[in-house]
């Protein structure tokens, strides 16, 4: 792969929460109305939400007692 | 809500505006002010303006030229740039013409529009898109209503050498009735007029002088910040909640409560606190022009403190002096007062006042009732009015409510109390600000503008304030108190909000340990780090661009060439900068999740299997597959299949049937196949396996007479296709007799 392009698949505009901790995540899927903005679970530290509710999810995470770094609004 | 006079664009805006002129107006405006040799061609004559009113040389010249044959119209730039705005309103502009006494202001606007040197604000009221239509004539134009959304621009270069320029305004110590140079000039002209025709004279009353004022006391001027630090107050209370205003403007109950509870937002002084109604609500309009708070809708929310804070104090009384007259929705007189179809006379009348203030030597003290006589006896809006709500006196609580926080003018008392009276002068800023004087020198500067306390108060001296420092203290803490020394609170929701705003936890070390001159005390660092600590564990990204590696080995390989990537998983990694981060990779799918989602598997014959389209797939596809289908083979990627075991894990994790169906005919295309059913529903159906006697014949035909002739329709069951028969075994031989009847001889293979 020296020196050569990787191949990759570009997905723009995804609306994503990164937790460092997976235990992060089970809460906010526990959490009824955080779960309802969330699309699906990409793997154990990452969810995608649903579009249009990123700012209802920052809103809710801040109900909840976290402080989200919002990145690249 | 109410447009606002910052334009950032310039050359856009007007390329915009002349976009909307009609072309012989077109022709004449770049007649005017290009003045071309030759002819210039369609195409090219706004670019032609456009660099015409930007060029200084030019822009001198034309207004030596416009000087000289149409004073009221060099006047009308005059105003205009004392307003220190490109966007002036019409009702201002021609409300002081009319005070200087000018008998017809709007033939001077026209002038100046064909001059070429203003321009009509185009914009639709309250938006930054310029409107639809051709402007055939600038007549049609000022004919327009309501008055109140007619404005004028004026290019930043002509508002630069626009002044200094003598409006001709009087002494007012001469008294309320002495005239200004321009109605001194039209008064005698009349009476000339009026003594060449026989006519009878205007009455006219000499100027009787106002007393001489002598103040007590040295003069009171403040610091520049008192209304800075309540902008920045009234920010973080819009930051708790939007400030929500009804359709009609007013404010809703709670949060009119909200204002005139908080301490912060009320005038100190009681007694002009009780002639100046509603100073929250002169805040909030004041707010609204700067920038500090931005309308959403109807809601204002926190905005940007303005950039100019961030070159020093006299930057931001600059900036706060522009804005003052963008003040709107409020008046000194009435309060917040929302009439969006009327012109409000007030900033006119301020600046007038202002500019009476210039005419007068640099020690002269006068009472603002003075000035507030000559006002009423020549502005248009109050000459000759009657009504006592209309004459009731506001300049001199405007003038220490606002002017003098805002260091414009210096005030002080007539005798030993306020009660006394107050006399008013303009400051060293405000004669900047007039035009009548330099800027003032630069102000001390003091290293150390506040003390940390282990409780996370801060406590910081107002005359080590600036303004940058008081933008970037309101983003970290909530100010508790205002004051000679004010008090601000950090916490849990203040620092979050710093971080936020694009401060990092070194950048709030570094300021608050400059500024304080030590190093933070243990337990504010300690604090500061849990909550920024736990900043770093949640990460929202409300639109990132995810690049999808072929490989975990591809991805660690992308990552030790140092690529802008935040790796989120096995093969997944967010893209932190777009312009670097394409330098490495080759695109071999592109997938935008602004747009619904596209159709993306492949369905087998089997009606199971399921080949994902790897170039229109989407992340949500990676998301759903493992949950719904099951690998062919294991640790295939791409080829999936429905399982009954697949479609029980689903529905153990809350999809129905329907879900199942509706998201087959999202990502396939087309309803779920037979085989997808039969694994949903195959359970809800009942059955019975047995053996049966079946006659088959050879053409269906037949077996529809046998079915019909009553002989052999009583010797046969169910009919299973268009040539077979269920025979029932007691029904044997019956039926073989009636078929030998009729001919047909079978063999019975039992």
């Amino acid at each position: 792969m020296n020196g050569q392009r990787f191949v990759v698949k570009v997905h723009r505009r995804v609306p994503l929460v990164v937790a460092e901790d997976p235990l992060l995540l089970e809460e906010i899927l526990a959490r009824k109305k955080a779960a309802t903005d969330i699309a699906g679970r990409l793997n154990e530290r990452v969810l995608v939400i649903r579009q249009g509710r990123a700012e209802g999810l920052v809103d809710e995470l801040r109900q909840m007692g976290h402080t989200p770094r919002v990145q690249g609004r | 809500m109410i447009a606002s006079s910052a334009v950032n664009d310039w050359p856009t805006l007007l390329a915009a505006v002349l976009s909307r002129y009609d072309e012989i107006l077109l022709e004449a405006v770049a007649s005017a002010v290009v003045r071309p040799r030759g002819a210039i061609s369609a195409s090219d004559r706004a670019e032609r303006i456009i660099g015409a009113v930007d060029n200084p040389v030019i822009v001198d010249r034309r207004l030596g030229e416009i000087g000289d044959a149409s004073p009221p119209s060099r006047h009308l730039l005059a105003i205009m740039a004392h307003f220190h705005a490109v966007r002036v309103p019409l009702a201002d502009a021609v409300s002081l013409l009319a005070t200087l006494g000018h008998g017809n202001p709007l033939v001077a606007v026209r002038c100046a529009l064909e001059a070429g040197l203003v321009f009509p604000d185009l914009r639709q009221p309250g938006s930054a898109e310029v409107g639809q239509g051709i402007l055939h004539s600038f007549e049609a134009w000022l004919a327009g209503t309501p008055v109140a959304h007619l404005a004028l621009l004026i290019p930043p270069v002509v508002m630069s050498r626009a002044l200094p320029f003598s409006l001709g305004l009087p002494d007012i110590r001469k008294g309320e009735l002495i005239r200004a140079t321009a109605a001194q000039a039209a008064f005698v002209t009349e009476q000339q007029r009026r003594t060449t025709e026989g006519l009878p004279l205007l009455e006219d009353t000499p100027a009787t002088p106002v007393d001489p004022v002598l103040p007590l006391g040295g003069a009171i001027e403040g610091d520049g910040f008192d209304i800075p630090c309540r902008l920045a107050v009234l920010w973080q209370m819009a930051g708790e909640a939007p400030v929500r205003l009804t359709q009609a403007g007013e404010f809703y109950r709670r949060d009119s409560d909200r204002l005139r509870q908080l301490p912060a937002l009320s005038i100190d002084d009681d007694l002009i606190a009780a002639k100046l109604p509603d100073y929250s609500g002169f805040l909030v309009d004041l707010a609204r022009t700067t920038g500090v708070l931005a309308c959403q809708d109807t809601d204002l929310v926190p905005g940007t403190f303005p950039v100019e804070w961030q070159s020093g104090i006299y930057g931001m009384l600059e900036s706060l002096y522009r804005s003052l007259f963008d003040v709107r929705v409020w008046n000194p007189r009435d309060g917040w007062k929302p009439e969006p179809e009327t012109a409000n006379p007030f900033p006119s009348a301020e600046l007038l006042a202002l500019l009476l203030l210039a005419e007068l030597p640099g020690t002269t003290w006068v009472r603002p009732a003075d000035i507030e006589n000559w006002i009423h006896q020549h502005h248009p809006y109050w000459k000759g009015a009657q009504r006592p709500g209309r004459v009731a006196p506001w300049l001199e609580a405007w003038l220490a409510g606002v002017a003098q926080p805002l260091r414009l003018v210096e005030m002080a008392r007539l005798g030993l109390s306020d009660t006394d009276g107050r006399a008013v002068r303009l400051s060293g800023i405000g004669r900047w600000l007039t035009g009548q004087g330099n800027q003032p020198g630069e102000p001390p500067n003091y290293p150390q503008a506040m003390v940390v306390q282990p409780n996370l108060e801060i406590l910081v001296y107002r005359q080590a304030l600036t303004p940058l420092l008081l933008s970037r203290l309101t983003q970290i803490g909530a100010w508790k108190s205002l004051g000679n020394a004010c008090v601000l609170l950090l916490d849990k929701d203040t620092v979050y909000r710093g971080l936020e705003s694009g401060e990092s936890l070194e950048d709030i070390k570094t300021l608050l340990e400059n500024h304080s001159g030590r190093q933070l005390p243990g337990s504010v660092m300690d604090q500061l780090k849990t909550w920024a600590g736990r900043r770093e564990r949640l990460t929202v990204f409300p639109a990132a661009t995810l690049l999808e590696f072929a490989s975990n080995t591809d991805l660690d390989e992308a990552l030790s060439r140092g690529m802008p990537i935040q790796r989120v998983g096995d093969r997944f990694a967010v893209l932190l900068d777009e312009a670097l981060g394409y330098k490495h990779v080759r695109i071999a799918g592109n997938r935008d999740y602004g747009l619904p989602p596209e159709p993306c598997l492949v369905v087998g014959d089997d009606g199971v299997t399921l080949t994902v389209d790897v170039g229109r797939s989407d992340l949500l596809l990676e998301i759903e597959l493992p949950l719904l289908t099951d690998p062919v083979t294991h640790g295939e990627r791409g080829v999936v299949c429905l399982t009954p075991a697949s479609l029980q894990r689903a529905t153990n994790a809350g999809w129905t049937s329907e879900d199942i169906a509706r998201w087959f005919l999202r990502r396939a295309g087309h309803n779920l196949t037979p085989a997808g059913r039969a694994l949903l529903t195959a359970h809800t159906a009942t059955g019975l396996l047995e053996r049966r006697l079946v006659l088959t014949l050879s053409s269906d035909d037949v077996l529809d007479g046998l079915m019909q002739w009553p002989t052999t329709a009583a010797c046969l069951g169910e009919r299973l296709g268009p040539c077979s028969v269920v025979v029932p075994a007691d029904k044997i031989e019956a039926l073989a007799a009636g078929l030998k009847q009729l001919g047909l001889e079978i063999p019975i293979n039992l």
